[in-house]
């Protein structure tokens, strides 16, 4: 049980990570490298705001949380706007290269400012786990689960109520189309850089507490959100969520009954996974690839 | 190119700034600038399973030599053709996906490779592999730099002169048909998996060697130096010589290898926190500002401006490579 | 005699039926068109005969060989060559290179020989390079041959894909819309083009929208509709018969007025 809450939480970040990078792909069609960095710095700037480790005293932390989401939805849509936006043009897999670049540059300016150092959160509301069906959680993970679910439910609400989500949405459908009725389908590139950015930023703010941020978890979460993103089926915010979450009960479930020998090796979990769907479902993949191109 | 290489031991010190052990280490790594140059500059496949390759090679030639007592040439052939086996069984499925699907999907190798690295009781853990048999030729052992600066750069040598004539001539042709359009690739008879299957073969070979080389040079593994930050390194160096460059690559791999002693000498006192690790903030914005202001990296930077200079050709490729004029004369 | 025969064709995507009962047939020397108003499935057809597509149901034959649902490069290795209705030339190549890997198939380097240029391979090559500037002189592009082949204007890049395709020296063409965007000029050229490559006993299987085009050129015309085929004639037959010009005033009024002074 215990486990299993602790895969809970994982997966949480994951599905959260995952819809950065599904929201992105949708509209822009790049897989941003970078989406897993969003929510180190995410977390760097919780920390950073609220004080580190609980020593220097900071803000209080609902507002650094906020002013953490602010800050990285900024910066998201501020380097797709100055790096990608000028060669938007130049095909997904220079695209890609850039990102790979942004998240060099971003982990290695968080890199100098710390020293590789990590640091932790203060948890949100202090108190002892709670016990619940024979395992323990902790309160940070209770935390982890609400402000997922309460994300996810702005998010559609945002999709299908607002205009601007809807207009995202007609972006995602036809770019030439929206551009017909007056959407601008290239300002919706910042927007939705901005979106992810601050939706991967939460994360790792609600995360930090439990596990701590180091200036290169990005790659490891990336990596994890894209599992999710397969594991979805690659079109559905739903399926994301799904597929983060499993993913991360999978983990979780694998951290904790691995037979010791192969502990080593739980880190290369997800992406074993991620090969075995590849090989299992290829056209899968494929097939809903070549829809969308079309 | 050769008066270049065999002056080398004579000019790389007296720059001050490089070594003649970043000169063997240019050399290998041109040999894995070229396999992703072949892989992502020409047939558009963003595979980026370097570090696996080139670790499988490493140490393939270090457990060989080490346990078994093995003459390392022959474990370079064998970890060619343990890679060989490793690329075969690993694109069946991979190279079905298309552009950013294959990257991500490469990368998850990537990390599976160094965890297995790190992990596997056989490759030593963390503490890696000691003790590597160097390379000799009769009794002549090669375990000099400058012998082995040789070594690596006639192989890197053969390697750009493959390379260059595989790209312009039939298979060449068809793998950068195959990145422009698999539709129209397959219609006049290109079977574009085959094509790609033997891209990826071939870039792992090449990796392998360099691998092995490697392990035989430092006489020591260990999993560090086959991380996923060594793929994106070599990454860097290739956007950084052109993508689309057989020849540009030895040049982005100087040019980074200069930028990473650079970073490192005066690194620190610009930024006294940082410590040894800025070279990766180097990285990043070298990586930016080349796909944003020169895509087509140095080579095409230099065929600008041998144009300018004679005065000659019209346009006549919009991203244009340094394979031409250069390569003509020292083959 | 027959080259090409495709009957029966049906192609669906996700329950939307492209081509229900689709055929069409191209004999040696000839001239085939395949018309109808957009979206009749012409595309899909030449897709499904190409080996692009793979149909659902029907048979395709080159010659006296079954083919049906062979993939592309198969159908490429028989004979048969095609150009493509939005252009798929090869952006990193040259005009000449582009038309060079039409010669793919003709010739046999391998990896070890390409990369040590062996002089088998070196007199194979500059063979290649001859037929292809060969025909690059055929369509009337040889003098651009170095260009970088994105920077042509339009038509001159239906050209240069109509030499690839004839680099393959097939028995069977497939021209997808080949006068799209050409000037009036370009497109007379095209024509006089096509009736050269008939008389070197090639089969033309034509998908073109300009009426005068495939008035003028057609031996034999098929006319598809919402999947199917309405008719099956020559060009005057057509013009004449009124299933056709339906098809055309009913389903796509704008279009038929267009072409209304071709269809009496």
């Amino acid at each position: 049980m215990t486990f299993l809450f602790a895969g809970l939480t994982v997966g949480a970040i994951n599905a959260l990570t995952g819809l950065g990078l599904l929201i992105v792909y949708n509209v822009t069609g790049v897989i941003n490298f970078a989406q897993g960095d969003f929510v180190m710095l995410g977390a760097m700037a919780a920390i950073l705001f609220a004080g580190a480790n609980g020593h220097r005293a900071g803000l209080p932390l609902i507002v650094a949380v906020v002013l953490a989401v602010m800050c990285v939805s900024a910066l998201g849509g501020i380097l797709e706007r100055t790096v990608l936006h000028p060669r938007r043009k130049s095909g997904p897999v220079l695209l890609l290269i850039m990102t790979v670049g942004i998240s060099l540059v971003l982990e290695g300016v968080v890199l100098v400012i710390t020293s590789s150092q990590s640091y932790g959160l203060r948890n949100f509301t202090p108190g002892p786990a709670l016990s619940v069906f024979g395992g323990t959680v902790s309160l940070q993970s209770l935390w982890v689960f609400g402000v997922t679910g309460a994300a996810l439910v702005a998010l559609y609400l945002f999709f299908s109520r607002t205009r601007v989500g809807k207009a995202f949405r007609a972006c995602e459908i036809n770019p030439l189309a929206a551009s017909l009725v007056g959407i601008r389908p290239s300002r919706y590139w910042t927007y939705a850089f901005a979106l992810a950015a601050g939706l991967s930023a939460l994360a790792g703010a609600v995360i930090a507490p439990v596990t701590t941020a180091t200036y290169d978890m990005g790659l490891a979460l990336t990596l994890s959100g894209f599992v999710a993103w397969v594991l979805g089926g690659l079109v559905s915010p739903v399926g994301v969520v799904v597929g983060g979450v499993g993913l991360g009960v999978a983990q979780g479930m694998v951290n904790g009954y691995l037979p010791l020998g192969l502990v080593a090796y739980a880190n290369a979990f997800p992406f074993v996974i991620l090969i075995a769907v590849l090989v299992v479902r290829p056209n899968g993949i494929i097939r809903s690839l070549a829809e969308r191109r079309v | 190119m050769v008066i270049v290489v065999a002056t080398m031991p004579i000019w790389l010190p007296a720059t001050n700034f490089l070594t003649l052990t970043d000169g063997v280490l240019a050399g290998i790594y041109t040999l894995l600038g070229l396999s992703l140059v072949l892989l992502i500059g020409y047939t558009g496949q963003l595979a980026l399973t370097v570090n696996v390759t080139y670790g499988l090679g490493a140490y393939t030639t270090a457990i060989l030599t080490v346990d078994d007592k093995l003459n390392p040439w022959l474990t370079i052939l064998i970890g060619v053709a343990i890679n060989v086996a490793f690329a075969l069984v690993l694109a069946l499925p991979l190279l079905r996906l298309q552009g950013h699907f294959l990257a991500v999907a490469t990368l998850g190798v990537a990390l599976i490779g160094f965890t297995v690295f790190q992990a596997a009781p056989i490759t030593g853990g963390p503490n890696g592999i000691d003790g590597v048999t160097p390379l000799s030729i009769g009794s002549l052992q090669i375990s000099s730099d400058t012998a082995f600066a040789y070594l690596a750069w006639i192989v890197a040598l053969l390697a750009l002169i493959g390379c260059r004539n595989l790209i312009s001539g039939r298979l060449g042709r068809a793998m950068q048909a195959i990145k422009g359009s698999e539709a129209a690739a397959s219609s006049v008879g290109i079977r574009p998996f085959r094509v790609k299957m033997m891209v990826f073969v071939l870039a792992a070979v090449l990796s392998s060697v360099a691998g092995s080389l490697y392990a035989t040079y430092t006489g020591f593994v260990s999993p560090d130096a086959f991380s996923v930050s060594f793929t994106i390194t070599i990454l860097v160096m290739v956007v950084v010589g052109g993508l689309r460059s057989v020849w540009g690559v030895p040049f982005g791999v100087f040019a980074i290898l200069a930028l990473n002693a650079a970073l490192q000498t005066y690194g620190p006192s610009l930024i006294p926190a940082g410590g040894t690790d800025i070279p990766i903030v180097g990285y990043g914005v070298v990586l930016i500002v080349f796909l944003m202001f020169l895509p087509g990296g140095l080579a095409s930077a230099a065929q600008r401006l041998w144009r300018s200079a004679t005065g000659s050709g019209g346009p006549r490729r919009s991203m244009p490579e340094i394979g031409g004029a250069v390569s003509e004369e020292s083959s | 005699m027959t080259l090409l025969r495709a009957e029966g064709i049906a192609k669906e995507f996700g329950g939307v039926v492209a081509l229900h009962d689709a055929g069409v047939v191209v004999d040696r020397g000839k001239i085939a068109a395949l018309i109808g108003p957009n979206g009749a499935g012409k595309t899909t057809l030449f897709n499904c005969i190409s080996g692009h597509l793979r149909p659902d149901a029907g048979c395709v034959w080159l010659g006296d060989r079954e083919m049906t649902g062979a993939p592309a490069f198969r159908m490429a290795q028989h004979g048969l060559a095609r150009t493509f209705q939005n252009l798929e030339l090869f952006p990193d190549l040259t005009v000449l290179e582009n038309v060079l890997v039409g010669r793919h198939l003709t010739m046999s380097a391998g990896p070890v020989a390409s990369m040590l240029r062996l002089p088998r391979e070196r007199h194979q090559e500059r063979r290649a390079r001859e037929q292809a500037l060969a025909a690059l002189d055929r369509v009337g592009a040889g003098d651009l041959a170095d260009r970088a082949v994105d920077q042509l204007p339009y038509g001159k890049q239906r050209l240069v894909e109509i030499a690839r395709a004839l680099a393959l020296e097939p028995s069977v063409l497939l021209l997808d819309e080949p006068a799209a965007g050409l000037t009036a000029g370009e497109a007379d050229n095209l024509g006089e083009l096509l009736q050269g490559i008939t008389a070197d006993q090639v089969g033309i299987l034509l998908v073109e929208h300009d009426m005068r085009t495939v008035m003028a050129l057609a031996d034999e015309i098929t006319v598809l509709d919402a999947g199917r085929v309405i008719a099956i004639g020559r060009p005057e037959e057509i013009q004449a018969n009124p299933a056709v010009i339906a098809a055309y005033l009913g389903v796509e009024a704008t279009e038929a007025s267009e072409h209304g002074a071709d269809l009496p």
